[in-house]
Formats: structure tokens, sequence, C-alpha cells
């Protein structure tokens, strides 16, 4: 689904500057959200570190069959977990 | 200790009455009439919830000389109007005028307030008769100050309008005139408590008291989770594990250091997956400003450990629910004999069902502050559990609960996201690491990519019809990773509490009902998402319910009548084990098939079910019981010949029992319509190699203003005296997604089976 | 050195200049009726007025409004009674509230300049604020509202 880009505001020319074209861009490749350019040419942040590795990993597939949780959690937290478990028995939320 | 150095968060608003509610769409049929005076006419589970309640007007009400009256709102604010409801049935039973009325929000402390978790639509359901008696014990304090200072018999003088007056002389005491007497007066015994007659409420029922954060929501005022300061507070961002159960290996924060206004870098404590609420761990960027600490988190360079869930991907997952809902799982309820009856069926009708993860991405992501010095903590957070939040504080710090003090600000949304005080953990970690208050910030992306995600789940269901097509046999298989999973490793079976939600309590007067759970091991935090396990068992019964009527020839809302049955107590007896009832005693809160009859009559009446539509467009209907209320819901949908979707008309009818706020309960509805449509056409988060591929409003939308539907017209449904209040907050959000579906089937033909609809509808 | 003017009254930065701008008002200058909600200039709870224009601060940079006026929720009416404010009051429009500032913002850019929008302006033009409580129908009531006094 294409959705126009959004106009906010009717005084948005008094704010281009040569980043703006980055910034439409960006909107372009994010796909159908409708997203304001008006103001900015401050490039996004907080999308996550700038690099990130994970170590190979032998995790066998996520199946619906195999759990994967930790069963040596340390006493503070099996008490907090087996409370909580009794609580929702009661009132769910 | 900290009371020297951080000032209390005030929160503390004057209210004003409205002038008109004008510009609404909704309809109150007519205004409630509350039980009469005297105990309530019947019973909750509010006493079984931790703590239970306290109906002690020392405890929430205070009155200053000046006649201001302090009213303590001890709920949690999301956006459901809880802080002026509560506060407001206690006005009215005081005989407070609510323009002298202020509101002050209690911290966490569930020994003096009673229960706090503000969760599962039970506020208002719990706390009616507690804050009658509160303001009914308060006004007769007043009374008796008022009768001692004239020196008369208290049947002679009567509370009214913020005054206590003499009938025989007419002479008038204001009540901050009364204010120093009143509180050395004796509480008044529950069982000699005067409430109110009903017909004498000036608030409760009429809807016309603007919430009491209004004025300072429009002018910015309003303080939320993430607008608390403090003297010498720092700022975090968190780079967090990206595959639940993964860990920190190692990071680099030279580049983050560089970072202007970057202070420092330290490495959280994370706990073995799963561990309730407890922090992932990961690496914290502190600053001097919130912009600062993301743009360091964003320099950073970590390295994981993924740990077991590093191959969980969506796209095999999914099959395996689906082949898991083929196949015979843990029957949990068994009425007649549906394998039987399946077999020697006339036609069987079979739909298979398939609703993704949803995030709830509420406007304000977490965000929490803690200061934590000498052996004490004081947070500041927005937090749906007050109470617990304190508990987990003290656990993780190891601290007694006492040397906590949780205050809770507003919050910008909830849906159950802020039930879960990770995000105010990560602050006291830190804090207590660095030696200064810190607020800890999360991004869009990282609220996406953490969040304690609604279930992913298959369902299938198959309904054994004989020749006449009167449905004998039915069998339901929902295979969900369980919210269980979050608090023990190997849970694989939904919780009674999900069960509940609309899959064994299905109330259709059908001989032969059979439900299975299949097993479903979970690989990413499971929480509660506003209405839970009713979103998807409410969409696969609710849709099969038009499917049987599209392969038999019936309307589908004479269908749906159908299969409720006739006005009855739905007795499901022996076919479940211990059947949860959203904590509620079957007594007062019965699967009552008359109340789901009537809100189906009531929204086909003044929804319109007859009318004709244009060509494009359709209705499609939907009823569901949630929170121990029931909803019915008809959408009106158009499709153009792109395949995009628009929604010209929703009608609701909602039976919430004794009401106290009916604008609130229509915003509400409005609201969930808005969070229904998202969650139909968009709503869903997926994974691959462990991780969540989304991340923000880009590639998860959630419904805007142009795609919202025209008009919700809500229908209250007038409640007689002696019936008990039901949720409002999560039941308006079940039935749409169904009822939208069905009215897609209704407009082209095509039956949307699998969540989100997405491109569905486009032209192949 | 940028120098600002918010709600008035003149500040000045010498920090860094590409500070979104919605952390410099909420953490510098301490104004926190701008909310942060997506960062990305996709949901609209940052809007502020940069020369009286709707501008997402989460992504102007300081250096962007370098010698510019911004008028941020407290500095749009001196007694918060904005014809936009008043509608938003008159209608109870917000649920959680959060959005609403941005809400407000964007709505009073669009009535200056387009006094009497259709509801498809209205629509349009609001479509950048995202509300996850669904507040759009009292939003698009409290902006007619606004326009028109009805």
């Amino acid at each position: 689904m294409k959705k126009t880009l959004l106009a906010v505001g009717l005084g948005l020319l008094l704010m281009v500057s040569p980043l703006m074209t980055c910034s439409v861009l960006a909107d372009e490749a994010a796909g159908n959200a409708r997203s304001s350019t008006v103001g900015g040419t401050r490039p996004h942040i907080g999308n996550g570190p700038a690099e990130e590795k994970s170590l190979p990993s032998s995790a066998p597939p996520a199946t619906t069959t195999r759990t994967t949780g930790a069963t040596d959690q340390d006493k503070t937290v099996r008490t907090m977990n087996s409370n909580e478990r009794a609580k929702v028995e009661v009132g769910g939320k | 200790m900290h009371g020297n150095i951080v000032p209390p968060i005030e929160n503390v608003s004057r209210r004003a009455i409205l002038r008109g509610m004008g510009i609404t769409a909704g309809l109150v049929l007519a205004a409630p009439v509350l039980s009469r005076p005297g105990m309530a006419a019947y019973n909750t589970g509010a006493g079984a919830m931790p703590h239970g309640t306290v109906n002690d007007p020392r405890v929430f009400v205070s009155i200053a000389p000046d006649g201001i009256v302090t009213i303590l709102a001890h709920r949690s604010e999301m956006g459901t109007g809880v802080r002026t409801s509560l506060p407001m049935i206690v006005a009215d039973e005081m005989e407070a005028d609510w323009t002298r009325v202020q509101v002050r929000q209690a911290p966490g402390d569930e020994v003096r307030f009673g229960n706090q978790d503000t969760d599962g639509s039970r506020s208002t359901r719990h706390y009616l008769m507690p804050m009658r008696q509160v303001g009914a014990a308060a006004r007769m304090m007043l009374e008796a100050a008022a009768a001692k200072r004239w020196n008369v018999a208290v049947t002679e003088v009567t509370a009214a309008n913020h005054e206590v007056v003499h009938t025989a002389t007419g002479r008038k005491l204001g009540f901050g005139e009364l204010a120093n007497d009143a509180a050395v007066q004796p509480v008044a015994d529950v069982s000699r408590l005067r409430l109110k007659d009903p017909k004498d409420f000036r608030y409760m029922g009429k809807g016309q008291v603007g919430i009491v954060d209004l004025h300072d929501i429009t002018t910015g005022k309003a303080m939320y989770g993430i607008d608390t300061r403090l003297p010498g507070m720092k700022y975090a961002a968190l780079a967090r594990p990206p595959v639940t159960g993964g860990k920190l290996v190692s990071f680099d924060a030279t580049e983050a250091m560089k970072v202007s206004g970057v202070e420092n870098v330290i490495e959280v404590q994370g706990w073995p997956w799963p561990s309730k609420f407890q922090p992932l761990g990961g690496v914290a960027v502190i600053a001097r400003n919130t912009g600062a600490a993301i743009m360091g988190r964003d320099a950073l360079k970590v390295v994981w450990d993924d740990g077991a869930n590093a191959k969980y991907d969506s796209v095999s997952y999914r099959t395996e629910l689906e082949d898991a809902a083929r196949k015979p799982g843990l029957v949990v309820r068994n009425n007649g004999d549906a394998e039987a009856a399946l077999k020697s069926a006339d036609k069987v009708v079979v739909g298979e069902y398939y609703l993704p993860h949803v995030a709830h991405v509420s406007m304000e992501p977490p965000v929490a502050t803690a200061h934590v010095a000498d052996g004490r903590a004081e947070i500041w957070a927005p937090v749906q559990s007050p109470q617990g939040t304190r508990d987990d504080v003290a656990k993780t710090l190891g601290i007694p609960v006492e040397n906590v003090t949780v205050n809770v600000t507003l919050l910008g949304g909830g849906f159950g996201r802020k039930s879960k005080c990770d995000y105010a953990l990560e602050a006291a970690l830190i804090s207590k690491t660095i030696g200064a208050p810190v607020k800890v910030q999360w991004t869009r992306e990282d609220d996406v990519r953490h969040d304690f995600l609604h279930t992913v789940s298959a369902e299938r269901i198959e309904a054994g019809l004989d020749k006449s097509g009167k449905v004998i046999a039915w069998r339901h298989r929902s295979v969900a990773p369980t919210i269980a999973s979050t608090f023990a490793a190997g849970a694989k079976h939904q919780a009674p509490f999900e069960l509940g939600m609309g899959f064994v309590d299905m109330p259709f007067d059908i001989a032969n009902v059979r439900c299975e759970n299949p097993e479903a091991a979970a690989h990413t935090r499971i929480g509660w998402f506003r209405s839970v396990s009713n979103i998807p068992h409410s969409f696969a019964v609710q849709t099969m319910v038009a499917e049987i009527a599209q392969q038999t020839g019936r309307d589908p809302k004479d269908m749906l009548l159908e299969l409720i049955g006739p006005a009855r107590i739905v007795d499901i007896g022996a076919g479940v084990k211990d059947l949860w009832n959203y904590g509620e005693p079957v007594d007062s809160y019965p699967i009552d098939a008359g109340r789901l009859r009537r809100v189906v009559e009531l929204v086909a009446e003044k929804g319109e079910w007859s009318r004709k539509v244009p060509k494009g467009h359709g209705l499609g209907i939907a009823v569901h019981r949630s929170f121990v209320s029931y909803i019915a819901t008809i959408v009106e949908v158009a499709v153009d010949d792109k395949g995009q979707l628009s929604v010209p008309r929703v009608d609701t009818a909602i039976d919430c029992g004794t009401f106290v706020n009916p604008e609130r309960i229509q915003s509400q509805i409005e609201g969930a319509a808005i969070m229904g449509l998202s969650l139909a056409k968009y709503g869903e988060i997926t994974f691959k190699d462990g991780r969540v591929v989304q991340g923000n409003f880009d590639d998860h939308p959630v419904v805007r203003i142009d795609e919202a539907p025209k008009i919700t017209n809500v229908h209250i449904m007038p409640a007689a005296p002696d019936v008990p209040p039901s949720g409002v907050g999560e039941p308006g959000v079940p039935p749409f997604a169904p009822a939208l579906c069905n009215a897609i089937f209704a407009a082209t033909g095509k039956r949307i089976r699998s969540l989100p609809i997405g491109k569905q509808l486009e032209p192949a | 050195m940028i120098k600002v003017t918010v709600n008035g009254q003149e500040h000045s930065w010498d920090g860094d200049p590409s500070l979104p701008l919605l952390w410099y008002l909420r953490d510098e200058v301490g104004l926190t009726g701008t909310k942060f909600g997506c960062g990305k200039a996709l949901c609209g709870a940052c809007t502020v007025h940069v020369e009286g224009a709707a501008a997402r601060s989460c992504i102007t940079a300081m250096s962007d409004v370098d010698g510019q006026k911004v008028t941020t929720i407290e500095g749009l009416d001196p007694h918060g009674d904005h014809p936009v404010q008043k509608a938003w009051r008159e209608v109870n429009v917000p649920q959680c509230g959060y959005c609403q500032a941005g809400q407000i913002m964007q709505a009073a850019a669009l009535l200056k300049d387009n006094p009497h929008p259709s509801d498809g302006d209205i629509r349009d033009t609001m479509s950048g604020n995202i509300c996850r409580c669904g507040c759009y129908q009292r939003i698009e009531a409290a902006v007619r509202l606004a326009a028109t006094g009805a």
C-alpha cells in the first residue's frame, strides 16, 4: 500500500535543507509509513548499536515442542517467578 | 531521605464540570440506577486479589480548612479515566462539590490502599462499592461533627453539596469548617453505612464530568513517566540482547564515549530467561540528556551470545502451530461426545485461523526514573502495578520493601505492557551503580524489539451440523505459547486464565463440545496485551459462526442468536474443571446467554443490521463475553477495487452492568475499535534468527486518523440496580476483528482467516 | 553557539549541534510538554512550531533552528486557551493524553494556514499524528469545532 507522503503544516518549505533529500528517501524506503520530514535534517537515532555481532550459534531450531528457558534460576528469581504464577492463577489479568 | 532533594510529584488538579459533551456519537440509553442504599447486592472477586480492597475514608480522603477535598486515586491512569471515575464515586457519595475536589495519585502501597494492579478491566468492577463506602463514611463523619458542634441529634443534619445543614434551623457548616472535627469522628462500620439513594447521584452515571487531567493534558503540564526531572539526574539508553535469553559477551564503548554529552558506559545485569519482569541486561550509556544517551547507545559495538532461541523463526513456527492444531491435544473441555457427533454429522464446517504476535506500542515507550542511595530506592514510573514494581525493586536490589517508594506517574498508554516493570528495574540497577538519579528511556525500536508480546496462535474449529443445519458438534483446538512461560521454563499449555478467555467458556447451546490445547513452547517473552487470549479465541469462534451461516445460507446475526440459544445461565458443568471466570464468583457473574442475546439484538437494532449498503460495502457482526461484560459489534466496511479497505461506520453495544462514567465507556469503545482495526489491518511482529524483524511505526504501522472509522456509535445497555459492574477497558477489542473480517466477506466474498489482513485483499 | 528563541525566551546552546531539538527542549530547557514517540518523524508526538510551521522536533537538529523561533505546547497560548486547546477540552478528546500536545500543535498549525479545513483536509493533515488510544473521532470533531465554533 502506497500512501501519500504527509504534508504537515504548510510552512515546510521554510525548512528545506540539503539533508532533506536523504530523509525523504529514507521515508520512501520505509514503505507505507506516513512520516513527515517537516523541520527535520537530523538523521534518525534510536535504532540500536552501530555494530552488533553474535557468537556462532549451535542452537537447534526453535519449535513448538522444545522448551528453551533456563531452569537453574537463582533463588530470588525462582521465588518471584512462582509467586507471579500463583498470582495470575487468581487474577489472570 | 529523598524528601529534601526530590520534590514529590504533585499531579494535583482542580476540576471543572464539562459544559457539555456535545460532539460525540455515543448513546446512553438510560441513566443507570446504582444499587440501593445499603450493602452491595452482589459479590466480586476483589477480596481474593492480593491485599484485597480498603474502604477506610481516612486512607483516601482529606479535607483542608479551606474546604478543598483531596481524594487519592490508587489505580494507574493509562487512558481509561479511572483517575477520574473512582474519586468521582467518593465525591458523589460524600456530597462533595466536584469543583472543590483535588485528585492526588497514591504511591504503590497495597497494604494501605488495597490492590493496585490496574489490569484485567477490574478497577470499577472491584472498587465501585468500596469507593462508595469510603464516600459514605466520610459524609457520616462530617455529619457527626456538625451535629456535635450544634449539639443536636445526627439524624437532624444532612450533608449536601459540600456543606452540612441543620434541617430544622437552616444552619450550615462548610466541609472545610468541619474538617478538623470530622477527622476525629469514629469511622462507621460498613454494616451501618447509609449509602446514597441512586436517584440522588449528581455525578455517577451522568457522563458530565471531564477527566481530571484534561486541562493539564491540553497545556502540556500533565506529568507522564517520561517527564520526571530530578536535581542531578542522568539519562540512560541501553543496548539489550536482541534474542530473548541471550546475553552480553563484550562491548566496545570507544565511539560511544566520544559522543558529546555521554558520561559513562556500564554493563547492566541480566537474568537467565524466563525471569518474570527482570531486565534483559546489556550495556547502558549514561549521558547529560536523553538524545546524547541514545546517540551514545547507537555508537556502541556489542557482541552477544544469542542463547537457545537464536533460531526462532515466525515462518517455521507458524507451520508447526498449524500442524499442531490438526492433531489431538490436551483436552480442556469436554461436554457430550464431540468426536462421535462429528463422525455422524451430515456436514462438517472446518475453519483454520492464525493470529500473530502483536506489540503494545503505547505512545509513551517504557521509561522510568530511579534514585537509589543509602539502602533506599525511590522510583518514578508509569506502571500498571505499583506494588508489584515496589516488590520487584526491593528483591532486585536486595533491600526491604519498606525502603522502596514507587511514585506512579500518568501512563502514556499501557495496554498491559506497563504491567511489567523491567524498565523500572533497569533504572534502579543503573542508579545504584552510578550513585545518582537516572532516567532510563527506551526508544521505539527498543520497545518493539523487547516487548512482552501478545501470543501467537493457531486456532482450528470443526463444527458438525445435522441435516437441518443445526450445529450438534464443536471441536476447537487452540495452540499458543502461554504467558506462564514468562515465569516458568517448560510451560507449554495455556493457563486457566487464558483458556477461560473465550475458549473453554464458549457459551453456545451445542450438545457436544470439545476443546483441546496442544502444546506450544515459547521462544520470546509473552505477556498480557489488552484483552489477551480473547483476541484469538474470539476471532476463531466469531469467524466460524459466519462461516457456518455462509455454508448453510443463513443470516449471520440469526445464526449467532441460534447458536447462543435461549436466554439462560450457561452451565458448562463438568465439561471444564475449575472454569476460570475472570476471578469473579459465578453467582454474581454467571455466563448469561440472555445478556449475550440482548447485546446482539441491541446492536442489530441500533446498528441497523438490516440496512442496504452500497456495492463494495459489507456488514459484519460479532459478539463476545470478556472480563464479565457482553459486547456486540457491527462493522461496515468498504473495499475498493485496489483492495484498500475503509470503515464508514461501527456500532457497538455493551452491557457492563451498573456503570459510573458512560462518557469514558464511550471513549474506551471508540478506542477499542481503533485498536481492533490496527491489529486486524497491520498487527504483526515476526521473528527471524531469534530477532524481532520490526522496529518502528514504519514497518509496524498502526491505524492513523485517515483510516479510522468515520463514526463509532456506542450503545450502552441500561443496567438494573442489582447488576454488578463489569469490565470496560478491554472487552471492546475482541469482537472488532472478527466483525470486520465478516464484513469483508460480505463485501468481497473473500474470507480472512489469518491476521493481519495486510495485502490479502489486493488483486493478485 | 546556537541561539534559539523558545516561547519568546532566548536560549543559547553550545553543546552538540546535531542534538535533536526534542531532547534539548525536554532535558536541557525543561519543557516536557513536547513528547517522544518514535524518533523518526512517524508519529507526531514531538510536534512543535518552528517559525510558525509544524515541525517534528525529534528529527530537527539544533543546528536547524539556529536563530529561529520555536513554540512548544507550553507557549501556544499564555492561558492554555488557544481555540484548539479549548475545543480539545470541550470534546473531552484525550484518553491517556500522551500524544495530545503533538496533536494540538499540529492542529493549531493546520488552522493557521487553513482556517476552514474540509474533513479531508483535517484527516490528511492530522494523519502524521498517531494516537494509540484511538481518539481520532474526537480529534477530528475538535479540529472542526475549533475551526467553525460548532
